[in-house]
């Protein structure tokens, strides 16, 4: 495993920062775009009470509801960005694999949802510790669900889970139904370096339909 | 804006379509909503919409490719695209495409209401050239 510091970041490094970034952005944009058009519907509704008399306050007490159900949602993805954000801050450190996941899970949900695939996280609750760099970590998690959703059919199904073990930990995504026949090699070699500088290794197995990528991370 | 004006709300944001709509609504617009593209194309063909708004970045069948469809069924349709992030190539393509107009999110409804009159007098215009264009073929073919 790389120890230093000053690895430089490559291109693809800051593509994904990027995609990553323009992704979140975008949510929050739609969250602000909400926000904005649910405090006029209260300015309109206000508007014709000046009009009419008596103020509903029934129906404001459930838009200003619905106002603070956006702003949670919109702090939830400006921290889960800077958690991203603060991932490349160290090369090798003891991360949790789980939160990470669930995470990038959580920004791959809108790439993957405009793809027409149906996107399952079974990420367990508890935290299981590994030693690595979790901004490559993110990349290659993100790099094997982009890849299977990719060649998926629309309305297939792609999901992410992690099974603790004794020395590691095994995160898999599993793409079904796939076609057995597809050959992915010529992606899967990028992604098996990129698990291999963090120490990790990357395998794919295929049957009954699906199609697995699986990442060993050592603890 | 005069009553009747007819108009598709396109987007997956419930909410935001949600609040977008009740406020169109209480400014005299008949106002139905779709969730995704093939919903728009479905609803664009059971009625003759004024305007379509429509949001770029939808699951499936995103703005750009819904638009080019539903302006193949009806190309006199009068689209606005809104999005998340505006830049001027998406919006240059979004207007070669055949958008009438292209707004940044979050959208200010004054600017919206307006865009939606001038696309409502657009296709009053273009209904009426194509009825005198109908109207010449007819003359032409009666050799009057």
């Amino acid at each position: 495993m790389n120890d230093d510091r000053d690895r430089p970041s490559d291109r693809a490094d800051l593509v994904f920062f990027g995609r990553i970034s323009a992704s979140a952005t975008h949510e929050i944009k739609n969250v602000l775009a909400t926000i904005g058009q649910q405090a006029g519907w209260i300015e309109d509704i206000l508007l014709m009470t000046q009009a009419e008399g008596a103020v509903d306050m029934d129906r404001i007490r459930q838009i200003t509801g619905k106002i603070a159900n956006q702003v949670a949602k919109g702090d939830k993805i400006v921290r889960r960005l800077n958690r991203f954000a603060h991932s490349s801050d160290l090369l090798v450190t003891r991360f949790d694999l789980t939160a990470t996941s669930r995470d990038l899970a959580a920004f791959a949900e809108r790439l993957v949802g405009l793809k027409r695939v149906k996107f399952a996280v079974e990420i367990p609750d508890s935290e299981i510790v590994v030693t690595g760099d979790p901004f490559l970590c993110q990349r290659t998690v993100f790099g094997c669900i982009e890849l299977l959703v990719s060649e998926s059919k629309e309305g297939s199904s792609v999901a992410v889970s992690i099974a603790d073990g004794q020395g590691s930990a095994v995160l898999a995504v599993t793409a079904e139904p796939f076609d057995e026949t597809r050959s992915l090699a010529a992606h899967l070699s990028g992604l098996r370096a990129l698990a291999g500088s963090l120490g990790a290794t990357l395998d794919e197995a295929s049957g009954q339909g699906r199609r697995v990528l699986t990442v060993t991370f050592s603890k | 804006m005069a009553s009747g004006t007819k108009v598709l709300l396109v987007d997956d944001e419930e909410e935001f379509v949600e609040a977008l709509a009740e406020r169109m609504t209480s400014r005299g617009i008949q106002v139905d909503t779709a969730r995704d593209g093939k919903e728009a194309v479905d609803k664009q063909e059971e009625k003759d919409y004024d305007a379509i708004i429509l949001d770029l970045s939808m699951p499936g069948m995103d703005g750009l490719e819904t638009m080019k469809q539903l302006l193949l069924k009806n190309p006199d349709l009068q689209i606005i695209l809104l999005t998340g992030h505006a830049s001027l190539e998406k919006g240059v393509e979004a207007v070669k495409a055949g958008a009438v107009s292209f707004l940044e999110k979050p959208a200010d409804l004054n600017k919206l209401m307006e865009l939606i009159k001038e696309a409502k007098a657009q296709k009053m215009l273009l209904v009426e050239e194509r009825m005198e264009e109908k109207m010449k073929e007819l003359l032409r073919n009666r050799s009057w």
